[in-house]
């Protein structure tokens, strides 16, 4: 089976971006469509982040491609493809959720599970002591833990947050040190030794 | 510049969003201040745990199969189930339409036996952009069978 690599920051529009903006824009789609074909495994692993189900992940991905093609002619290049990707992904996935009373939020338990993960058990039960963390990130108000995913995990900068999210940039940023605050009173953000997450203690 | 004043631009100088002059300053006071610099490790040390737990939580996921005509840089259709969905509802408006307009002229005719009318519906796919329902039954004596033809086109827009 074919796993997801890790997620890795990636820059601004890069050439190939822009050759194949230059092209879509030039009548020819293909370019463009491979090269929204190359996040497809980091848009479904966000989808699962906002959802939860890895089905509906790939569901709203699959969408979020229809929707892409379908306004190709509105990206300009003024945000990585990645980020205006997620943008609409991040829609798909919130009218999905109001259409599915099952689940009343997006990010409702981060990071969600499997049903069955793959690997040796005791591989996929270690949480590298991170539990801590991660119960402090979730008892975060949905927004606030929205931003440190997008910031932390995505690697979006406050600028590209704020366009994603549609709010302002301010409110990013006043969000996240809210967040940040809040974190720090409940573990230690910097990495425990292996079973010493504060977190885990109380 | 003071540890608040460092501590409130460091976002932005992440980002590189600052000007030369305070770009400047930041690095500066990073350079002599233990606590903000612990304050950087800090924010790597999150960045690292959580991008941690999401490769671990995400380690089994499916990667992505694009729909072929995706993969040939046109956009799918929507799903069969979309489709369908789309033709039933077509095919229920024209049944009740049917309903209202032939009811009262079996109202009239009270002094006739009244004749139940039947309907059966059946959706057809085509494998092409394009699907067929059809209405057949009896009312008044008068077998009547409907076809209602849908073309699904692919113009969504971004939500």
């Amino acid at each position: 089976m074919n796993l997801l690599p890790p997620l890795r920051h990636q820059g601004m529009m890069d050439k190939s971006e822009a050759n194949a903006l230059t092209r879509l824009h030039a009548g020819d789609a293909h370019a463009f469509t491979r090269l929204m074909l190359d996040h497809a495994d980091r848009l479904v692993r966000a989808a699962f982040m906002l959802c939860g189900d890895e089905a509906l992940a790939h569901d709203l991905t699959q969408e979020t491609f229809c929707r892409a093609l379908a306004a190709a002619h509105e990206f300009r290049g003024d945000s990585r493809l990645y980020t205006w990707l997620y943008g609409i992904l991040r829609r798909v996935c919130l009218e999905r959720l109001r259409r599915d009373r099952r689940r009343s939020h997006l990010l409702q338990t981060y990071p969600p599970t499997l049903p069955v993960p793959p690997g040796p058990e005791e591989t996929w039960r270690s949480d590298h002591g991170n539990a801590g963390l991660l119960k402090a990130v979730n008892e975060l108000p949905v927004a606030q833990r929205e931003i440190v995913r997008l910031r932390f995990v995505e690697e979006m900068k406050l600028a590209e947050i704020a366009t994603v999210l549609n709010i302002p940039k301010g409110t990013v940023k006043s969000r996240l040190h809210n967040a940040l605050a809040a974190l720090r009173t409940r573990v230690s953000l910097a990495k425990p030794a292996h079973g010493e997450d504060p977190g885990e203690e109380s | 510049m003071n540890c608040r004043e460092c501590r409130t631009h460091f976002e932005e100088w992440l980002d590189g969003e600052l000007d030369a002059a305070t770009t400047r300053a930041v690095q500066t006071h990073l350079d002599g201040c233990a606590a903000c610099a612990l304050r950087l490790a800090e924010r790597r040390a999150l960045a690292a745990r959580l991008q941690a737990a999401e490769d671990l939580a995400a380690r089994g996921l499916r990667p992505f199969s694009p729909a072929a005509p995706m993969a040939a840089g046109t956009a799918p259709r929507p799903s069969i189930g979309r489709r369908w969905g789309l033709v039933a509802a077509a095919a229920l408006v024209i049944g009740v339409g049917m309903l209202l307009i032939l009811a009262p002229r079996q109202r009239e005719s009270a002094a006739s036996p009244p004749q139940g009318m039947t309907a059966e519906i059946h959706v057809q796919d085509n494998l092409h952009n394009r699907e067929d329902a059809f209405i057949t039954g009896r009312q008044q004596g008068v077998r009547f069978r409907i076809h209602v033809q849908v073309m699904v086109e692919n113009n969504g827009h971004p939500g």
